[in-house]
C-alpha cells in the first residue's frame, strides 16, 4: 500500500488518534464524514474504503475542546489479518490510538460483536456506535442498547448516521471518555474479555446478540426479499440486467445528449462565446495573443466549451447513473450474476465494481481494484481500465464526435473496446500468474437510493471533475493554442507524419490530439471534431483514441500502486496497441472497401 | 443440569398412547377447546385471571423457572399462549423478555388486553411481544428457553421440531397430564425423542407436570438418525429454496464472520450458471459462495424448514 505512505507519517503519533472501525459496508465513511467535514467515498458494497481517512475531529466540552486525528480503517469483519485491508487495522491497533469508535451493524449484531470482542482485546478505549437501526426497524427489530453497554461496561450508542441520528451522542460519549482516560481511569474492565480464542468469542458474540435484538413490530421486508429473489436467480436476474444496464446507459447518454444539446451548446454557442469574442477583439489587438485567445485552439473558447458543453453534461450524467447504481446494492448483485462468466476470462464478479467506477474516472477504478483478493486480479484490473476502458469525459466527446457522422459508429466502438477488454482478459489471464482467490462476497440489503445522498455525490464528482478534469484539459487547450498559433504544431506534425498519416491514414493535424491526449484522454478525441474525417478515419482515430495513453494522472497513480516498472510497461502495452491497431483496422478495412 | 429420571412407569403407557392416537385426537381437540373458551370467557370476569393464574400457575411456573434456570434478560419464546397469558407474564416478572406465540387471533386479542392489565408499560414495550402464528414452523433458534402449553397441536411435532432448532445450552419446557388425563393426550415424552436427551421431570398436581429438556447433550447428527428428520449433504448438491444446519465449513477465514460457521440456520437462494457461485442466505445477509467452497460446506437438510 504504497500510497498509504503520505499518511502514515502524519499518523505517527497515534497517542492524539481516534480510531474508526467496523465491518464493511456499515457506514463508517458516513461517520467519518459527519464528524471531519470531509467528504469520503461511500457507496452500498463492501470495500469502499480501500485506503484510510484522516481528519479531525473536535471532541471535548466548551473549556476542554481539542481535536484529535480521526482514523476511517478500511472496514474488516475481523481483525485476523487476512487481506491487506485487515492487516492496515491491526498495525493501527498495535500503536495504542487514544480510542476507538465501533461502529456495529445492527443487521449483523454477531459478527459486528465479534469485531468488537477482538477489538476490546487490545485495549483501547471503546465507544459502540450500532448504525443502520432504521433498517432493523424495517425488520421489525430493535437492539437494546442498554443491555449492550451494561454486559459490555462501555457507552453503547444508537446511530443512523446516514440521518446523522445519534451521532452527537457519540462525540459527547467520546469526550467523557477520552477525558477520564486523561485522568487514568481505565473506562472498561478488561478482565470481562479475558478469552481469546474463536470459539469462545464467536459463542459470546452470539450469546449477547441474541440477548440485544427484541421485536418492535412487524417485519416489512418480505416485499423486498421476494424482488431480490429474482434479482440474483439467474434465469429471471439476467434479463433485469440487461435491462438495468441499457436504462442506466440510456439515462447516461440521453440526459448527457440532452442537457449539451438543449441547454450547454445553445448557451455556449449564442451567449458566452459570443460575449468573449466580443470581449477579447475589443481589447487585444489582432496577432498572436487574440488568437490564442480566441483562435482554432482559442484558450478561452475551446478551453471553455469543451469541457463545460461538451464533457461536463456526461459527468452529470454518468454519476447520476454511477450513483443509483451503487446505492441501491444493485453492483454486487450484478458482481454474482456475472461471477461465472468472469471467471472464464480469469476474473471474479468482484471486479465488476473497478471496471464500472472505469467507466467514470480510470483512477477510482484502479484504487477499488485494491479491495481485489489478490494481486493477479488487481493488476489485470488495471490494465483493462488503462487499455480499453475509456473515462466518462473521453466517452462524452467519442458521442460528440461520432454521433454527428453515423449513430452506429458508437455501438460499434464499444463493441470493439469490449471484444478488446475479454481478448485482453484472457491473455492476460495467461500472462500473470497468481492464487486464484474463491469468491466470497456478502450481497448488501436492497435499498431504494436517497435524493438527497445522490445529489451529495454527485456534487462532489462534479466537485472532482472541476479541478481534476476541467483544469488539467484547460491548461492543455491552451498548451495547443501555444503551439498552434506559433508555428510549432506543424513542425512537430511534420515529423510525426509518418505515424499519423502514413500508418493511421489521419489528416496530419491529428498529431495535435496524439500529442495532447497524454494529458487528458478525452483530449485524444475532441480535436478530431472539426476535421472532417470519414467513416473510417472516424473509426481508426477513435480506437486509437481509446487505447493511446492513459491521462498523466492515470499513469501516475498506476506508478503508485504498481511500482514504476509496472506503470511503463502499461504505458507501452497502451501506446502500442493503440498505433498497431489503428493502422490494423484502416488496412483492414480498405480490404473491405475494396472487396465490395 | 440435572437429570433425574423418575418416570420409570412411562414405558408401558407409550404403547397403549401410540394406539389410542388417532382415536383420541377429537376428544383432545375437544378438551383444548373447552379449555381455551373457558379461559377466552374468564378474561371478562374481574378477578379471574388472578385467581385462577394463582391457583394453577404460579407456582408450577415458579418451578418451571426455576428448572429451566432462566435469568433476567434471556429471550424466551411461549407457544400457544392462548387468552390468559399466564406464562408469559410469569416470565415477564422474572425478568426475561418472551415472545407469545397464539395461532387463534380472537385469543391473541383478548391476550393482549390482560397482558396490559397486568403488566407496567416498561415491561410492556421491552420485554413481552405477541405474535399470531402457528407452534409449526416457528423457528426455535435464538431463544435461551422456550415454553410450550399443553394445548398446542400437534404437541409432539411442535416439540420435536423445537429441540430439534434449539440452540446449544437452550431448553424447551413443555406440560403433559398425567394419571388418567394422559390417555387422551398424545404424549411426547423424552425418551420417545431419542439421543442422550438431559431432562427433568417436574410433577405438578390436578394432573400436570412439567418437562425440561436441555439441547446440552444432544449430538446434531444423532438427532437425524434418531428422529430421520434430515440427512448431512453438501450446500451444493440443495436445491433452491432447501434450508440445512451447517456441521461442516472448510478453511476459509471471510466465511465466519459472514454467518457461515456451524450450527447457523442457512438457506440455499439461488445458483449462478457457467459454475457461479450460489447465492445463500444466512440470518442477517446474503452471501455468494463459491460453488467449490460450497461444496466442502456441509449441512444437515431440513425437511420441514
Amino acid at each position: 500500500m504504497a500510497d498509504c505512505h503520505q499518511s502514515r507519517q502524519e499518523v505517527e503519533e497515534l497517542e492524539s488518534s481516534i480510531l474508526l472501525i467496523g465491518p464493511p459496508n456499515v457506514g463508517k465513511s458516513v461517520i467519518f464524514n459527519y464528524f471531519t467535514g470531509l467528504d469520503v467515498g461511500m457507496a452500498n458494497y463492501p470495500g469502499t474504503t480501500v485506503e484510510f481517512s484522516v481528519g479531525e475531529i473536535d471532541i471535548g466540552g466548551e473549556e476542554s475542546a481539542r481535536s484529535y486525528q480521526l482514523i476511517d480503517v478500511p472496514g474488516t469483519y475481523t481483525l485476523e489479518a487476512t487481506n491487506a485491508a485487515e492487516q492496515v487495522a491491526v498495525d493501527m491497533l498495535t500503536q495504542r490510538p487514544a480510542a476507538a469508535v465501533c461502529v456495529l451493524d445492527a443487521q449483523n449484531m454477531e459478527s459486528s460483536l465479534y469485531l468488537l470482542l477482538q477489538l476490546l482485546e487490545h485495549e483501547i478505549p471503546t465507544v459502540v456506535a450500532v448504525n443502520r437501526t432504521d433498517l432493523l426497524a424495517n425488520e421489525g427489530m430493535a437492539v437494546d442498547v442498554d443491555y449492550l453497554s451494561s454486559k459490555l461496561g462501555l457507552p453503547v450508542v444508537e446511530t443512523v448516521a446516514v440521518e446523522q441520528r445519534g451521532l452527537e451522542t457519540v462525540r459527547t460519549e467520546l469526550s467523557r471518555l477520552v477525558e477520564e482516560q486523561a485522568q487514568q481511569r481505565p473506562h472498561f474492565s478488561s478482565e470481562k474479555i479475558s478469552d481469546t480464542n474463536s470459539h469462545s468469542r464467536w459463542e459470546k458474540a452470539e450469546n449477547l446478540a441474541r440477548s440485544a435484538y427484541y421485536r418492535v413490530g412487524e417485519d416489512q421486508t418480505e416485499a423486498k426479499e421476494s424482488w431480490d429473489q429474482l434479482l440474483v436467480s439467474p434465469a429471471t436476474g439476467f434479463p433485469i440486467a440487461l435491462l438495468v444496464l441499457t436504462l442506466i446507459f440510456g439515462l447516461v447518454v440521453g440526459l448527457g445528449l440532452g442537457l449539451r444539446r438543449f441547454l450547454l451548446s445553445p448557451l455556449f454557442e449564442h451567449f458566452v462565446i459570443p460575449l468573449i469574442e466580443l470581449g477579447v477583439t475589443s481589447i487585444i489587438p489582432p496577432g498572436l495573443w487574440r488568437s490564442i485567445l480566441i483562435g482554432e485552439y482559442g484558450f478561452l473558447v475551446k478551453g471553455l466549451e469543451w469541457p463545460f458543453a461538451l464533457v461536463m453534461p456526461y459527468v452529470l450524467s454518468f454519476y447520476l447513473g454511477l450513483t443509483m447504481l451503487e446505492d441501491s446494492g444493485y453492483m454486487p448483485r450484478l458482481a454474482v450474476l456475472l461471477d461465472g462468466i468472469l471467471n472464464k476470462i480469469g476474473l471474479s464478479g468482484g471486479n465488476i465494481i473497478p471496471l464500472l467506477l472505469g467507466y467514470g474516472c480510470a483512477i477510482p477504478g484502479i484504487l477499488a481494484a485494491r479491495a481485489m483478493a489478490n494481486r493477479k486480479e488487481r493488476l489485470t484490473i488495471a490494465v483493462m481500465i488503462s487499455l480499453a476502458v475509456p473515462c466518462i469525459a473521453q466517452t462524452g466527446a467519442f458521442i460528440s464526435l461520432l454521433a454527428e457522422a453515423s449513430i452506429w459508429l458508437i455501438p460499434l466502438v464499444f463493441l470493439f473496446s469490449f471484444a478488446v477488454l475479454v481478448l485482453a482478459g484472457i491473455i492476460l489471464d495467461l500472462l500473470i500468474s497468481g492464487d486464484w482467490t474463491p469468491t466470497v462476497l456478502e450481497i448488501p440489503e436492497l435499498l431504494l437510493p436517497r435524493p438527497g445522498v445522490i445529489a451529495k455525490k454527485i456534487w462532489l464528482h462534479f466537485k472532482h471533475f472541476l479541478v481534476d478534469g476541467a483544469v488539467p484539459m484547460v491548461i492543455g487547450v491552451g498548451l495547443a493554442a501555444l503551439l498552434y498559433e506559433t508555428g510549432a504544431m506543424e513542425i512537430m506534425a511534420y515529423y510525426m507524419r509518418p505515424l499519423v498519416d502514413g500508418w493511421l491514414g489521419l489528416p496530419e493535424e491529428a498529431a495535435t490530439p496524439l500529442l495532447l491526449g497524454i494529458m487528458r484522454r478525452e483530449l485524444t478525441v475532441l480535436p478530431l471534431l472539426d476535421m472532417e474525417l470519414s467513416f473510417l478515419q472516424l473509426f481508426v482515430g477513435s480506437v486509437v483514441g481509446l487505447f493511446y495513453v492513459p491521462c498523466i494522472a492515470v499513469i501516475a497513480t498506476l506508478a503508485k500502486e504498481y511500482g514504476i516498472r509496472v506503470a511503463a510497461a502499461i504505458l507501452l502495452l497502451t501506446t502500442t496497441t493503440a498505433f498497431v491497431g489503428g493502422g490494423l483496422i484502416l488496412r483492414a478495412g480498405w480490404l473491405l472497401a475494396a472487396m465490395f | 443440569m440435572s437429570s433425574e429420571k423418575n418416570a420409570p412407569t412411562k414405558s408401558k403407557k407409550q404403547t397403549g398412547v401410540k394406539l389410542f392416537k388417532n382415536f383420541t385426537s377429537p376428544l383432545f381437540k375437544l378438551a383444548s377447546m373447552l379449555l381455551s373458551q373457558l379461559e377466552y370467557i374468564g378474561t371478562f370476569i374481574p378477578g379471574f385471571t388472578y385467581l385462577y393464574t394463582n391457583l394453577f400457575y404460579r407456582k408450577m411456573i415458579a418451578r418451571e423457572i426455576k428448572a429451566a434456570g432462566v435469568e433476567p434478560g434471556d429471550k424466551v419464546l411461549h407457544v400457544g399462549c392462548g387468552s390468559l397469558p399466564a406464562t408469559p407474564i410469569a416470565l415477564v416478572r422474572a425478568g426475561c423478555r418472551v415472545i407469545a406465540l397464539e395461532r387463534n387471533e380472537k385469543s391473541l386479542e383478548r391476550a393482549r388486553k390482560v397482558a396490559a392489565w397486568r403488566l407496567n408499560k416498561k415491561e410492556l414495550s421491552m420485554q413481552l411481544e405477541f405474535r399470531h402464528g402457528n407452534g409449526l414452523g416457528v423457528d426455535s433458534s435464538g431463544y435461551d428457553a422456550v415454553w410450550v402449553s399443553l394445548h398446542v397441536n400437534p404437541q409432539p411435532g411442535i416439540i420435536q421440531q423445537i429441540i430439534f432448532n434449539l440452540d446449544q445450552g437452550s431448553c424447551v419446557v413443555y406440560r403433559k397430564p398425567t394419571a388418567w388425563l394422559s390417555q387422551f393426550y398424545p404424549l411426547v415424552t423424552p425418551e420417545e425423542l431419542g439421543g442422550n436427551l438431559n431432562s427433568q421431570y417436574l410433577t405438578g398436581w390436578l394432573g400436570k407436570e412439567s418437562v425440561v429438556i436441555w439441547s446440552q447433550d444432544f449430538e446434531p447428527d444423532e438427532k437425524i438418525v434418531s428422529q430421520d428428520d434430515g440427512e448431512e449433504i453438501s450446500l451444493a448438491d440443495c436445491r433452491i429454496g432447501e434450508a440445512g444446519v451447517i456441521t461442516q465449513i472448510p478453511d476459509c477465514q471471510l466465511l465466519a464472520p459472514l454467518g457461515l460457521r456451524p450450527g447457523k440456520y442457512v438457506r440455499l437462494r439461488a445458483r449462478q450458471s457457467c459454475g457461479g457461485p450460489l447465492v445463500v442466505q444466512t440470518a442477517g445477509r446474503k452471501v455468494a459462495v463459491d460453488r467449490d467452497l460450497a461444496d466442502a460446506i456441509r449441512l444437515r437438510r431440513k425437511s420441514n424448514g
